[in-house]
């Protein structure tokens, strides 16, 4: 038996049926990476299977064929895209221009936004020299102690001065009955 | 989420183009004999990459994941084709059952291919294992720069390999009547 005739059988006996086994280990991961040229525990295993296994054979040698076209493939995706990009940017410009009659409507809520941020703003810097807190207000006074001392606690800031009271009696020097004496 | 009509129609223009190619490989490959379609490799192949284009809107595929989905398909569309119960692997120097591999044949072509087979891979079974690898990648039809690729050496380290192993294979042949029957 020749050359070729030892290889025609040989492919013919490590094909046909397909093994769901064969189907199931097949590592597409491995596949590329050994038609890639790297090499590694799992592109070992490949190649041994490939070497008995044709089904693993001719997957082998189609990742092989993929390459260049997927290569080629890849980049003109990415050129296709690449170009489509400053047509998307033009795009977006003509729609700005369509929308130019509502250029007023714009302005306004521009101007109410800015008259917004311009009252936040002065309203804070208001803030640290607002009067203060009416909690001091509102404090209640303590009451003297010298009224205090008197029994006159029940409404001690609302009493006046004990001079002014009706109860004043002057002084008696300048009463009526001083005789000039 | 949807693309530019332009840029739409420019892609899938590419993928077209892309699924024809690949179409072409498998035809060429005789990947058919696994019981697959290569018009449906062909439509697969497309759907999946557009899909992965509309999850992925800048396009920037790495060659070896167009390889991957291509692949997949192809060993997916084999699955669909060739269901049936799971069997074992063959183990190292083992081989898919003969008696399975070619309905067609006759008996007799049958019992002597089976026979002339055996004897085959029980030399093989003898040579160190890097001729042994070089001579079944050679059998199955990879060239010798393939080989060394493959199994990372030079194209004349695995010419050499080949040639020593093929040399030994075809004396153990030999010695055992190989080939008497034809």
């Amino acid at each position: 038996m020749n050359k070729p005739e030892l290889a025609r059988l040989y492919r013919r006996f490590t094909r046909g049926r397909v093994q769901a086994s064969a189907l199931q280990q097949i590592d597409v991961d491995a596949l590329v990476a050994l038609a890639d040229g790297d090499h590694s525990d799992q592109t070992e295993r490949l190649l041994a299977d490939a070497g008995r296994s044709g089904l693993h054979a001719d997957m082998l040698r189609l990742a092989r064929a993929l390459q260049p076209e997927s290569a080629r493939l890849g980049a003109e995706l990415e050129r296709a895209v690449e170009a489509s990009a400053p047509q998307h940017r033009g795009a977006g410009r003509s729609s700005r221009a369509a929308g130019l009659p509502r250029r007023p409507l714009r302005m306004v809520a521009a101007l109410a936004a800015s008259l917004i941020a311009a009252i936040a703003v002065w309203s804070f810097q208001q803030s640290p020299s607002a009067p203060p807190a009416p909690v001091a207000a509102v404090k209640p006074v303590l009451p003297d102690r010298i009224f205090a001392a008197l029994g006159d606690e029940a409404h001690p800031q609302h009493r006046s001065d004990a001079i002014f009271r009706g109860s004043f009696n002057g002084d008696k020097i300048f009463k009526g009955e001083f005789n000039g004496g | 989420m949807s693309f530019d009509p332009v840029l739409r129609e420019r892609l899938q223009q590419l993928l077209a183009a892309y699924g024809a190619r690949v179409r072409v490989l498998i035809d060429g490959h005789g990947l058919g004999q696994y019981g697959i379609d290569p018009a449906d490799i062909e439509q697969e192949v497309r759907i999946r990459l557009w899909r992965a284009l509309e999850r992925d809107r800048n396009a920037a595929f790495h060659t070896s994941f167009i390889q991957r989905v291509v692949l997949t398909t192809v060993i997916d569309a084999i699955r669909a084709a060739n269901a049936r119960p799971v069997e074992p692997l063959p183990e190292e120097g083992e081989f898919a059952d003969p008696a399975f591999i070619e309905p067609g044949a006759s008996p007799e072509r049958i019992a002597s291919g089976v026979e002339d087979f055996d004897r085959i891979i029980a030399c093989m079974a003898e040579l160190p294992e890097r001729r042994r690898k070089a001579v079944a990648l050679h059998l199955q039809g990879f060239s010798l720069r393939e080989i060394g690729e493959f199994s990372g050496t030079s194209e004349e380290a695995a010419r050499k390999l080949l040639d020593r192993g093929m040399e030994a294979l075809r004396e153990r042949l030999a010695v055992t009547g190989f080939g008497d029957t034809e």
